[in-house]
Formats: structure tokens, sequence, C-alpha cells
């Protein structure tokens, strides 16, 4: 057996050795998918058809669903406004993550808005932003806002 | 007239990853409308790993031999995408390193996607993403997947996308631009 067929070569290369190696698969996808070589094979329009209306259907829901997420962060801004700055860490953490996730669903069903004002929230409350009483204290209700 | 044919994925078997129980469904539901005969979910990448470990330990578990791809989001938690990417390409159990990884996100900057390369990805998805954007993902695996490079320091499909081009340059283009030096940083 040679040196490059020894199986610890990639983990443990000799001193000033580099071993890159390429693998080339046959595709093994597209024989299952039905597509023979050098044949024009495509998704059929009706099947993306089908699949736009399942995506439509959910965006007529999807204003339901950022309803109780936008309830459910009014509540973690109320919580985190009660509590002293070094127990708000994981609630910043929830309302960042929730921000993120509503970055990227405001576009894909329409709601270019929700997009913007996701992007804002995530790096206000990102790990990079000033937590300080003063900006807990600018997204608590006005009724649970402490007084300086 | 030439016969265009039709993709048929009834035998393909998709693994959904996704903390996002709305997205997780809708993500399912269109997949499955595109015709993927099984699409399986997991919540979060702990969860997708038990799941390939229990395939890969009983390749015939449920009927379901391999997973032909993974579509995951990156941002989750305990284990997010990124993570569970490097354990599908590296670790021991894993029941296929070669397996195609759409990562679905929002974030688009290029420090991140250079991360995601880096750990192997194979498509990446940014958020906010449309029916065509995710059948151009699928056709993108099916149709032109790219060589696996193994070194030292990666495992994946090979970055560079336009290797293929060197030494076929287009007609007429001699002279034009600069010329695109490949980035020697895996067989240096």
């Amino acid at each position: 057996m040679s040196d490059s067929d020894n199986p610890d070569w990639d983990e443990h290369p000799p001193e000033g050795h580099k071993r890159v190696r390429f693998y080339r698969f046959r595709n093994r996808l597209r024989d299952k998918a039905g597509g023979a070589a050098n044949q024009s094979v495509i998704i059929l329009p009706e099947v993306i058809a089908r699949a736009e209306a399942t995506f439509q259907r959910a965006g007529k829901d999807y204003p339901k669903y950022v309803q109780g997420t936008v309830e459910h962060l009014v509540k973690l801004c109320a919580d985190a406004a009660g509590l002293s700055p070094d127990q708000r860490d994981g609630h910043f953490r929830q309302i960042n993550q929730a921000a993120h996730e509503f970055k990227g669903q405001g576009g894909t069903f329409g709601y270019p808005l929700i997009t913007t004002f996701a992007d804002s929230l995530y790096k206000f409350t990102g790990v990079d932003a000033p937590h300080t009483d003063a900006t807990s204290n600018s997204c608590a209700p006005t009724s649970t806002r402490s007084k300086p | 007239m030439s016969a265009v044919a039709s993709y048929d994925f009834e035998r393909f078997a998709i693994l959904v990853v996704e903390d996002n129980g709305f997205m997780r469904h809708l993500m399912t539901s269109v997949l499955k409308n595109l015709g993927f005969g099984r699409v399986d979910a997991a919540s979060h990448g702990g969860e997708a790993i038990d799941f390939l470990r229990a395939i890969g330990k009983s390749p015939s578990r449920g009927g379901l031999m391999s997973i032909d791809m993974i579509v995951s989001n990156w941002q989750m938690e305990p284990i997010d995408g990124l993570e569970l990417l490097r354990w599908v390409r590296r670790a021991k159990d894993s029941p296929d390193r070669c397996v195609p990884f759409v990562m679905v996100t929002a974030f688009a900057d290029m420090p991140r996607l250079r991360q995601a390369r880096d750990a192997g990805v194979t498509e990446f998805m940014v958020k906010p993403y449309s029916i065509a954007t995710l059948c151009n993902r699928v056709l993108a695996v099916i149709e032109r997947p790219r060589q696996f490079v193994s070194s030292p320091k990666f495992f994946g499909p090979d970055r560079r996308r336009r290797a293929r081009s060197r030494g076929h340059r287009a007609p007429g283009s001699e002279g034009q631009g600069r010329r695109r030096r490949l980035r020697p940083e895996l067989t240096r």
C-alpha cells in the first residue's frame, strides 16, 4: 500500500503535504427523477401552480399567525421590563429570534412592512445593541414602564 | 418537435428541518405538492440528527432507505442548521456525508454565506423566497451536482462553482476583461 492509500492520510498527512481528493459521482438524483441524459426535463407548470396555490393559501393564514406572535412579543417586552438587566437576556434573545423569523416571512407572504419592522427590531435587540434600562423602557407598554 | 419530459419526484425522500411550525407545515405541503413522495420534518437540528442516525442504523426504518435532500433553516435552537450541516458532512455516524443540503435563511450577508459554503452547503436560499426560487434550488441540486472535495480542512461540494470553465473560454472572449484566476485555497 502506498502512502496515498493510507486511510490516516486525510486526518494526519505527512508534514509538508496536504491531501485533496475529488469525488465525482453518477447523478443518481437525476436518474431517480426520470431525467435521461441529453433530454430536456422540466417541472410541469401545473405542478408548480399547485404548489403556488398552497403558498397563497398559507399567505391568507399568515396575518392570524402574525397576530399571535405579536401578542407573544408584547408579553415578552412587558415581562422584560419588570426584570433586572441581568435577568433580561433570555427575553431579548427570544424577541431577537422572533424578529429574525419575521424578517424572512414578511416578504415571503407579501408583507414587506413586516420585514422592515422585523429588521429594525432584530438590530435593536441583537447582541451588538446596547441593552439598557432606557431601551427596555421604550419597548414596554406605558402602564408597566418603570419610573426614572 | 422534440418531446419535453417532466420530472417525477415520487421516489424522493426529503427532510425538512424548521423550528417554526407555520413555516415547517408550509414547506412540507409545498414539497408534497411539487410531487415529492416522502417529506419528513424535524423541528430543529438535534431532532434531524436523531432521525438521520436512526436511518443510518436501520436503513429500512419505516420503508425509508435514505434521504435524498435536506432542506434546513439556519437559525434554530438548540442545534442550528449550520451545526446540522457540519454533522452531516463530518460525523462518522452520518448516513450520507454527500447528501445535498439546502440552507434556508434570512441571513443574506457574505460572511454567513461563506460560513455555510465552508461547512459544505450545496445550495443557499435566502428568505423571502418564492416557489420559483425553491424550484430553482431543487433543480440546481438535481441538474448541476458538483464534485465533492475532501481535504484536511474541508469536505463538501466543490466551492469553486466555475472550476469547469478552466480552459473553456467562450469563442470571441479572448482579451475581454481580466482573466479569472481559480482560487488555489484547496489545492495548494
